[in-house]
């Protein structure tokens, strides 16, 4: 028997015959009238089968079946359909219908078009699984910011009943955010990151780094965006942890310095102490003597011991009271240059030679100027006297500043009379001075190393007997204090996604 | 107050080696209001030839000095052949007495045929204590 479709013309027959999808026809009993050469290759039995038994195996049609509504209505429609092959293997359909309408309109025929969209499924089912299971927050939205899709991660951590937004979902906000890398996005068609505070559905705040990425970028509008989140809350908390840890570190170390600083307190008063004392016995001596001379050369004793006990409680409660630093951006060459030309002629009538190093350009940084400059005043006063001392022919300080891998350093370098083991061992812990009396008090190099400390840095030395010394001062850039800002609000509460 | 016996023999003989002059008058005048002789040195170079010229019996020796400090003069005494037997008393401000014996001590002179200092006076001095010291020293090295 053949039917009216095997008359069909031969153009019509070949695009058939040739399409490379399975095509058949099928009757109003199912029966499949025709195949194309694809179906009948992938299908060799295929002659006078129903197609639910060809392609299901079943005995009787399929319950939601697309031909039936066809002919019914003849109208043209698809359906999808999952076939599992006698190797096992599911395979995906997608299934275009039509209806074949004859000289008086009946429909006598459906052809039903297949085409295996496997792959793509596979492939769809692939990106699903990495969209749901990778380790951030993914959610794609529209213009209007409505959060179109999401992954499961996304979900159980920010999708809240009664919300459709992603300013809701992130931020418990109304709003879209003011500074939401999305909309810049929209915009740009660019990609944006930026690093935000958000909710999640417990109330817990929660940091992430979100990126922004048009997802439908169609030559010139940008349909949707991907937002890609990361958690840093523990990066955060742990960064803040650390940045505690230092302040409280520079604390302790400042009280020790101070603490040092009585003790060595007692160092210098016991020394004055012990003047007064001797200044009385001498005046009472002078005075059971009735010697005039030693009377007076008592006096001075007192007169003198006095002077340094002011000097000394004033340079103290200078250096107990001066706690809070002044920092703002200034140059630390700028700095060591002021410095220098400070005591250039203090140098030259000494008979030594100061040099100055510092580098084209430095960056300037956050620092208290007023306090780096003290230090450096110290720490140059400190090698001039140390030359002073020397019997050296050719008297040397130089002073350099340089940057060293984000570190700022400074170096004061004198050819003087160096240290021996137990001057190295004090020089910081005391009012410790080897200077002749009324020269120094020792509290220099504890000045120095206070406000080297509350920049975050740290003071070194080296030294070799009759060689010199060098005294270096590091203040690495990420651990310099921060400038106090005008604008009290803090910026980063206010990040958006 | 010394007793007509002590007036008969010879002064015992000090040396003082401190930087601050303010001491060396005051432990100057006190030592010689108790009938000792003094001579003194205001650092540490000078103090090392006063010791070799001058013979003294006793030593009274300062830490912080410039130039030369009271423990590098301290074992320049020790390991001098001529001076090694002189007696040395330090006196200084230093906080704790004990960086002057054991360990503390040792950290500071490594070599460990040198002594430790005869005794350690923590400025101010307490006086009677301080005299009765070395009126002590005196009279237990005339005794042997």
């Amino acid at each position: 028997m053949k039917s009216e479709f095997q008359m069909i013309e031969w153009p019509r027959k070949a695009l058939f015959d040739h399409i490379p999808l399975d095509v058949i026809v099928i009757d109003r009993d199912f029966t499949i009238v025709e195949a194309n050469k694809q179906a009948q290759k992938n299908y060799p039995d295929w002659r006078n089968k129903h197609c639910y038994e060809l392609f299901y195996g079943r005995k009787k049609r399929c319950v939601e079946c697309a031909a039936v509504k066809t002919f019914e209505d003849g109208k043209t429609r698809t359906e999808n359909s999952e076939i599992k092959g006698e190797d096992g293997i599911t395979r995906y359909y997608k299934i275009h219908v039509s209806a074949y309408r004859d000289k008086d309109g009946n429909i006598p025929y459906v052809m039903e078009m297949a085409n295996d969209i496997t792959d793509r499924v596979n492939i769809e089912r692939e990106y699903r699984l990495l969209f749901d299971n990778v380790p951030c927050y993914i959610s794609v939205i529209d213009k209007d910011f409505k959060v179109v899709d999401s992954n499961d991660l996304f979900k159980q951590t920010f999708s809240r009943k009664g919300t459709q937004y992603c300013y809701q979902m992130y931020k418990e906000r109304e709003k879209v955010c003011t500074q939401c890398p999305a909309v810049k996005s929209f915009k740009t068609g660019e990609r944006n990151t930026s690093i935000q505070v958000g909710v999640d559905k417990s109330g817990k705040k929660t940091h992430y780094v979100v990126t922004a990425a048009p997802l439908v970028a169609n030559g010139e509008s940008v349909d949707r965006v991907i937002e890609m989140s990361l958690d840093i809350s523990e990066v955060i908390q742990l960064q803040e942890k650390l940045e505690q840890a230092e302040r409280e570190k520079i604390e302790v170390e400042r009280f020790a310095a101070v603490g040092q600083t009585v003790a060595g307190l007692a160092h210098g008063i016991k020394n004055i102490l012990m003047g007064l004392e001797g200044g009385m016995y001498v005046v009472n001596s002078g005075i059971s003597r009735n010697d005039n001379d030693l009377v007076t050369s008592g006096w001075k004793m007192l007169q003198n011991n006095i002077t340094k006990i002011s000097t000394v409680v004033k340079e103290y409660l200078q250096f107990a009271r001066g706690t809070e630093i002044q920092v703002e951006m200034a140059n630390p060459a700028a700095i060591a240059k002021e410095v220098f030309d400070l005591y250039r002629d203090l140098a030259e009538q000494a008979g030594i030679s100061l040099t100055l190093e510092v580098p084209d350009r430095v960056e300037d940084a956050s620092l208290d100027p007023q306090g780096i400059h003290t230090c450096l005043a110290n720490l140059i006063s400190n090698a001039i006297d140390a030359c002073e001392f020397s019997d050296k022919t050719r008297k040397k300080v130089s002073l350099s500043c340089r940057e060293d891998n984000g570190t700022i350093v400074y170096e004061v370098k004198d050819n003087g009379t160096g240290m021996d083991y137990e001057v190295k061992q004090k020089i910081f812990s005391n009012f410790f001075t080897t200077k002749a009396s009324g020269q120094g008090t020792g509290l220099g190099l504890l000045v120095t190393r206070r406000v080297v400390f509350e920049h975050g840095g740290e003071v070194s030395f080296d030294s070799v007997l009759r060689r010199g010394t060098v005294f270096k001062i590091e203040l690495p850039r990420d651990r310099l204090p921060k400038i106090k800002s005008a604008d009290p609000k803090d910026s980063k509460g206010d990040h958006n996604a | 107050m010394k007793s007509a016996e002590d007036k008969l023999r010879p002064p015992k003989k000090v040396l003082i080696i401190d930087d601050e002059p303010d001491i060396v008058v005051y432990l100057t005048l006190l030592l010689e209001n108790n009938g000792y002789e003094v001579i003194s040195a205001s650092d540490g170079e000078k103090g090392l030839e006063l010791a070799k010229s001058e013979d003294p019996d006793l030593v009274c020796l300062d830490i912080m000095m410039p130039r030369k400090s009271g423990v590098a003069l301290y074992q320049q005494i020790k390991t001098d052949p001529q001076l090694k037997k002189l007696p040395c008393i330090i006196i200084s401000a230093y906080e704790s007495a004990y960086t002057f014996k054991g360990e503390a001590f040792r950290r500071l002179v490594q070599d460990k045929t040198i002594p430790e200092p005869l005794r350690f006076f923590e400025k101010p001095l307490d006086i009677p204590v301080f005299l009765g010291f070395i009126d002590d020293l005196f009279n237990r090295a005339d005794e042997r």
